[in-house]
């Protein structure tokens, strides 16, 4: 929120002061520092900061944190001899609050004064205005864009007839996270209905996609997208908070609490709110739900919202979903248990264990054992049990593996999890195991 | 979300000292040498300044300091017109002056920074007197000089430390044996130099120097009033040249100090703006500026220490002098004046996010840090900062309700070295500590397996002290406080591991623990579910050996605990006997009251718990979870009855209202029935860490039970249906 806009200017005669200022008297501009708390600032100490030796000028911005406020500014210095003292000097400042965040408002100090500075250069546009303080069309622009800015956070302001003010603040978000192909975006936000025409192509190739289930490489896929692009789209709407990562669903995935989980326990609202969430509509005509082809109506009653901590708590390290319902078979006709995980991974109690793989030894001598037995089956040509072309094919699934092998390889780091491996190979995890057995001296460490 | 640490970033870029006599502020003093060009400290990185061609041609090079006062973005412009007229003839008249590689060689006067020449740079960070002991804060495009100024009081208290100072600070110099010219000082300071009158345009810095001498305190400032004006309007050239002049000379060493301001400068991200520079300002720059300010006070410190820097520094601006490079420039400041010593050890620690040690003086010596995180208790999501390698647990938010002292230090605690105990054993020898000896005895008895409780008792160091001693080494991040290790606790590959390490990690375990089973192959073992930590131990042998391992895996956070909380459930039956209970007690009108009682205001009870906390939101425990607001909400059609019967988790049964306390009382009830009066009774003593935030795990150790015992117990009760147990870290 802006508190004031002042022009400082250096005057010839009197040094620097105070011309305009929007409100008026917010900056006390008597050498004394008035004792009423009324001004916002005190001029004179800081004045010859605002109107800097002229090095310091014209390079860049100029902020000054002082009794709790923050002037944002950007000295300007026109030197030309028609000037007196051969120099001209003024300074837009804006004033905001110390602690508030100005990262907004620099653009617009950088404007404002360069904007002057070019109608200055052009047209001796504040040195030949004869308005006296806090008068005229300058006074009258700061004024309107002080109540533009604080009201509609932008303001476009005509000058003259061939300039105008065009201001907009754009807030600052921190840049967006990595983002991986086994990320699953969810929407939070009804992202169809902010299409406009000036949309991206591949953001409206892959919004359809963006469902909380496929990973982005499968957004990718589905959408028949570049996947750079489909990362780039993606990093977009991570940018303004319009979709949250989760992680890909399946059941051999493993859920286990995080201390966030005293929250659950200790809010019936959470509870209420995720029981509305997770659960599927009361039975039969519940067709349009995913998982309840063999709904039975006679089950134990549904859970309630104060059952719902129980459930998660049954949840541990070690544990993965499937082994979990086996234990309470009934539930998975009375939630949407993809939503039951999403659900407590959104909120913050639970987490996804994923699992890594660290190759204890390095392939080489393992790949060696590969061509050999290869160049041995293909010496031996079918080793009699099978025909020929079950041998051939034998071959060619067994360089495919090895290609895939060597793929792997770098994956066996320890850093990349099996989600993103399974992603990436395009393998189940199913397969990832049975060629992690294969391989061997592989350790799998779920973290 | 709860609001997540951020990685230590120091963002510091330069620290430089303004101090500002009767006359001009000046930098006196900044470190590193070229700030926002390099950040690694000065040895030997810096043959690439040309420093040592400067003396062929310092006499055209001094000149164009003078001359080349516009020199950024504007600079075409001031060379044009505005530029002082005999500069520019010099300039024009100078063979040397012709390429733009030695005018750029040039602007790399030893104390210009940040492409600003130090003058106008310590006019800018030289605030009015109101600015006094107040956080003083400007920025320049990214930069950010943040300080603290310390004026000189108008009674003048430094005042008479004056007399004494010149005194002091001939003496100090001589006594720590200046490697510079004793004599060239003298003279300096007495403004006797012969050479100064005749290097007027040569060597402006000496030539105002003289000037200045000669001018009294007064002439002094109306010069330097007349360049403030004349700098603004860049009319009056000569004016211009006596300005730049003056500003150089400021530090004059027969001259009062009155103002001094160590000013941090900062790049910090837009977005961590403000919680960069609080760090900084509460942890380092208020903190060293108050350290100075009563040293100052105290024997005239900072007006010594600059003069001695300046007098090291003089000749850096001299064009006669052979210019030293600045390496050894540095390294001659370093070695002589504690106070450079002091900013430069400042900058190199607090940069790079370690404990900076600065002794000032003999007797005064002060540790400044920036505090860094030592846990996080909740996991950051993708979407958060990450920050791998932290130890992630809860241990250190727990509200300490029954130990007095700071949570993490209570007695049932210990320490963790992050160390080995003979190198800090050595370090504490080298640092001549006072409390080196009870440390030392201290690190002896230490084991992270053991409480501070019991450390205390097996080496006779009273607990209050070996808890001081663990903070002392905690400050110093030498240590961390962990519940003690355990082997029939549960740990767990901490999900926060840094995994990039891995295969660093895995070498230097094999390192320190050969024979013995890989780290991804423990760590393997480790992530096979939530097992307590024995079932690793092949056998009674390796048992000290893998104790040692999970000490080095707690350290290297590659595990954590894995800690059970535990929930008072209430059952059905229990509620519907409660029910029943209260509806016999009372008549059916006041059966409804009760319900909209807790419906409505259960956290504050009003019936029989005089000490509930009002603050805290007690909302579980009530006979009907679904308040009517939210009931209006759910998609689904309640029971009443169904609700009041299906069993949930008392959140505090410490604090329990109204009817959450007579369903406890009915649970003991029940246990006293089903299990037997011992049962009942340690049901009694233990039901107040049922809260969800006392682990388990501590139990044995608060109430001095076997963890068998509890562990019987708690099983019992879990069959009973009466508790809820989460396992988290």
């Amino acid at each position: 929120m802006l508190k004031a806009i002042f022009l400082a200017i250096f005057d010839v005669d009197e040094g620097p002061k105070v011309l305009h200022q929007v409100p008026a008297s917010s900056i006390n501009t008597s050498p004394s520092p008035s004792t009423s708390s009324i001004p916002l600032l005190h001029f004179p100490p800081i004045a010859n900061t605002l109107i800097p030796h002229p090095t310091l000028c014209n390079n860049g911005l100029l902020q000054l944190a002082i009794s709790h406020h923050r002037i944002l500014s950007y000295p300007q210095c026109i030197e030309h001899p028609a000037y007196p003292r051969n120099a001209y000097t003024f300074n837009f400042c804006l004033v905001l609050p110390a602690d508030a965040d100005f990262t907004s408002y620099i653009p617009v100090t950088r404007k404002l004064n360069t904007l002057f500075r070019t109608l200055e250069v052009h047209s001796h546009f504040l040195s030949s205005d004869p308005s006296p303080p806090n008068t005229g069309k300058v006074y009258a622009l700061c004024e309107t864009l002080l109540e533009d800015l604080n009201n509609y956070s932008e303001a476009m302001i005509p000058i003259d007839a061939s300039n105008t003010l065009n201001i907009k603040l754009f807030p600052t978000y921190p840049p967006p996270p990595p983002l991986h192909p086994h990320h699953v975006p969810l929407a939070t936000v009804n992202l169809p209905s902010l299409i406009d025409s000036n949309w991206d192509l591949t953001m409206l190739l892959i919004l359809p996609h963006i469902n909380g289930i496929n990973s982005v490489k499968q957004i990718a896929l589905l959408a028949d997208a570049d996947y750079k692009l489909v990362k780039k789209s993606l990093r977009h709407l991570l940018y303004y908070g319009c979709i949250l990562l989760l992680d890909i669903f399946s059941f051999s995935a493993i859920y286990a609490c995080t201390a966030e989980i005293s929250h659950l326990i200790e809010s019936p609202e959470t509870q209420q709110e995720c029981h509305r969430y997770v659960l599927l509509p009361p039975d039969s005509n519940s067709n349009s739900s995913n998982n309840n082809e063999n709904t039975k109506p006679t089950h134990p009653p549904t859970p309630s919202p104060t059952d719902l901590p129980t459930l998660y708590l049954s949840l541990r390290q070690g544990l993965p979903v499937r082994a979990w319902l086996l234990e309470l078979p009934h539930l998975a006709t009375q939630l949407d248990l993809r939503r039951f995980f999403t659900f407590g991974v959104i909120k913050g109690f639970l987490y996804r264990v994923h699992k890594y793989a660290f190759a204890t030894k390095k392939q080489q001598s393992r790949r060696m054992k590969w061509v050999r037995e290869e160049s041995d089956s293909g010496g031996g040509s079918g080793s009699g049990t099978s025909g020929g072309a079950k041998g051939k094919e034998d071959a060619d699934k067994r360089r495919g593996m090895k290609e895939g092998d060597r793929e792997l390889e770098r994956f066996l780091d320890g850093t990349h999890c099996f989600d993103e491996i399974c992603t990436e190979l395009m393998i189940s995890e199913k397969e990832l195991g049975q060629r992690l057995k294969t391989r061997g001296d592989v350790q799998i460490i779920c973290r | 979300m709860s609001l997540q640490p951020l990685p230590p970033n120091p963002c510091l870029i330069a620290i430089l000292l303004v101090v500002r006599t009767t006359s001009e502020p000046c930098i006196v003093f900044h470190y590193p040498p070229r700030p926002g060009e390099d950040n690694s400290p000065f040895k030997g990185i810096f043959p690439k300044d040309g420093e040592g061609s400067s003396t062929s041609s310092s006499a055209s090079e001094s000149e164009d300091s003078t001359a080349e006062l516009p020199k950024l973005d504007n600079k075409d412009e001031g060379q044009k017109g505005y530029s002082p007229p005999d500069a520019e003839e010099t300039g024009s008249g100078s063979p040397e002056k012709s390429g733009g590689l030695s005018q750029d060689r040039k602007k790399l006067q030893w104390n210009d920074i940040f492409g600003l020449q130090s003058v106008l740079l310590a006019k800018l960070l030289c605030p009015a007197a109101n600015c006094h002991k107040k956080r003083f804060e400007v920025g320049l495009n990214d930069n950010v000089f943040l300080g603290w100024p310390v004026f000189a009081r108008s009674d003048g208290s430094w005042k008479k430390a004056r007399k004494s100072r010149r005194s002091s600070s001939r003496s100090k110099i001589t006594a720590e044996k200046v490697k510079g010219n004793p004599k060239e000082l003298i003279g300096h300071k007495l403004g006797v130099s012969g050479t100064d009158d005749d290097s007027d345009s040569s060597r402006p810095m000496t030539a105002v120097e003289s000037q200045a001498e000669k001018d009294r305190d007064g002439e002094v400032r109306e010069v330097s009033q007349i360049s403030e004006t004349s700098v603004r309007s860049k009319a009056k050239p000569k004016a211009h040249k006596r300005f730049g002049d003056a500003g150089t000379s400021a530090p004059k060493t027969d001259k009062p100090l009155v103002m001094f301001n160590v000013v941090f400068v900062l790049k910090p991200p837009p977005l961590e703006y403000h919680l960069r520079l609080r760090e900084m300002y509460d942890n380092v720059v208020k903190k060293f500026g108050k350290a100075l300010r009563w040293e100052q006070a105290r024997s005239n410190f900072v007006a010594r220490e600059s003069a001695l820097i300046y007098s090291l520094t003089k000749h850096m601006n001299s064009s006669r002098a052979v210019k030293p490079s600045l390496s050894t420039l540095y390294h001659d400041l370093v070695a002589q004046s504690s106070l450079a010593k002091g900013i430069t050890n400042l900058y190199n620690s607090i940069a790079s996010s370690r404990i900076a040690h600065v002794s000032l003086t003999p007797f005064s010596s002060l540790s400044l840090q920036i505090p860094i995180p030592s846990s996080i208790s909740t996991l950051p999501s993708p979407l958060e900062p990450q920050l791998p390698g932290l130890w992630l647990t809860t241990t250190n938010s727990i509200p300490p309700d029954d130990d007095a002292q700071s949570p993490h230090l209570g007695s049932h605690f210990t320490l963790l070295l992050l160390s080995d105990v003979p190198s800090i054993i050595s370090d504490l020898d080298a640092a001549a500590s006072p409390i080196a000896k009870p440390l030392t005895q201290y690190l002896r008895a230490s084991s992270p397996r053991k409480s501070f409780h019991q450390i205390s008792q097996s080496s006779g160091i009273a607990l209050p002290d070996v808890q001081f001693l663990a903070s002392h080494l905690i400050y110093w991040r030498r240590a961390r406080a962990i519940p003690p290790l355990h082997h029939k606790d549960i740990y767990i590959v901490s999900p926060n591991a840094d995994m990039r390490k891995l295969a660093a990690a895995s070498s230097a375990f094999a390192k320190l623990f050969p024979a013995l089973p890989p780290l991804p192959k423990i760590l393997s073992l480790l992530s096979m579910g939530s097992r307590p930590y024995h079932t690793l131990i092949p056998s009674k042998d390796h048992k000290p050996i893998y104790m040692d391992i999970l000490a080095w895996l707690m350290r290297e956070c590659w595990v954590t605990q894995l800690r059970t909380f535990a929930w008072v459930r209430v059952p059905s039956h229990i509620k519907e006997a409660v029910n029943k209970a209260s509806a016999s007690d009372h008549r059916d009108k006041s059966t409804y009251h009760t319900v909209t009682d807790d419906s409505d205001d259960t956290s504050t009870s009003s019936l029989d718990v005089p000490d509930s906390v009002s603050g805290f939101r007690l909302d579980v425990p009530k006979s009907n979870p679904v308040s009517p607001t939210s009931s209006t909400h759910t998609t689904l059609p309640f029971n009443p009855t169904v609700l009041t019967q299906s069993p949930n988790l008392i959140s505090n049964p410490r604090l329990a209202s109204a009817l959450p306390s007579r369903h406890l009382s009915a649970i003991s009830k029940h246990i006293l029935q089903t299990q037997g009066e011992e049962s009942q009774s340690a049901w009694d003593k233990c039901v107040k860490y049922f809260d969800g935030k006392h682990a388990m795990e501590t139990i044995p150790v608060r109430e001095g039970w076997k963890r068998k015992k509890v562990a019987a117990l708690v099983a019992g009760w879990e069959e009973l249906g009466v508790l809820v147990r989460a396992r988290h870290w």
